[in-house]
């Protein structure tokens, strides 16, 4: 069970990296809102 | 959404999936997914409930393909952005429904006349949230003039073949991110103008 639930952490960890990333790598987010980007997500 | 963000990043953290120094990111990717998920599925669903799914969705698309080339307007809170964006969807879904099939070729030539000026006067249009690099600011310029490029030729088209339906389902999520820009650009400048001035420039008045 506790694997398991790592497991489902870990898949919503990557999912989630995987479209902050997406959405980093535009001029702006799809809908009308846009949270504050933090510095470690831009790219120099 | 941003509290539900904070919780699953810190949760994430307790799990050791992620480090100390990564929990502001998975915050912020947390909070992107969640409210983009969030976006789809409101729309989606009405969509589905109204019979109205591939017309959607070529909106959706076109809208998000422009939008994230060409930036644009956002709103202060979640709550208002989903008023703004059912709003928007509530008003190409009575176009769909009212207008006439005729009407819809002019509609998507005026639309894209609009796109391409707007497009190529502002775009790209950064937000306080989210400034752009010199480097990004070139990939953007280029990547809305191409998006342009591109809606014109499918444009062009789906003339040529009759498809009014799909030109204007097209058209206006295209539309509805170049009023978005054009708001972003009036909002930026209304920013600045009021901007409150800085002790710098407070002393250059005195001393003139």
């Amino acid at each position: 069970m506790k694997k398991f639930k790592a497991q489902i952490f870990s898949a919503l960890a990557a999912v989630t990296l995987f479209v902050g990333t997406l959405a980093s790598n535009g001029a702006c987010l799809f809908e009308y809102y846009q949270p504050k980007m933090p510095d470690k997500m831009r790219k120099e | 959404m941003e509290k539900l963000a904070v919780k699953l990043s810190e949760r994430l953290y307790q799990e050791k999936i992620i480090a100390d120094d990564e929990r502001e990111v998975y915050q912020y990717c947390i909070e992107v997914t969640i409210s983009t998920v969030s976006y789809w599925a409101s729309i989606l669903i009405c969509a589905v409930l109204l019979g109205k799914l591939w017309e959607s969705v070529v909106y959706l698309g076109a809208f998000m393909v422009m939008r994230f080339c060409f930036g644009g307007y956002h709103a202060s809170t979640h709550f208002r952005c989903a008023l703004v964006s059912m709003a928007s969807y509530g008003i190409f879904l009575t176009f769909i429904f009212l207008f006439p099939i005729n009407s819809y070729g002019v509609f998507a030539v005026i639309s894209w006349l609009i796109t391409a000026v707007a497009g190529i006067v502002f775009a790209p249009v950064e937000h306080e949230n989210r400034p752009f690099t010199a480097k990004e600011q070139k990939k953007f310029r280029k990547g809305s003039l191409l998006a342009i490029l591109l809606v014109s030729i499918i444009l062009s088209i789906g003339l040529a073949l009759g498809k009014y339906r799909f030109l204007v389902c097209l058209s206006f999520g295209v539309l509805q991110a170049s009023i978005s820009l054009v708001v972003a650009v009036g909002q930026n400048k209304f920013k600045a103008q009021n901007k409150p001035k800085t002790d710098h420039s407070v002393i250059m008045e005195k001393d003139f």
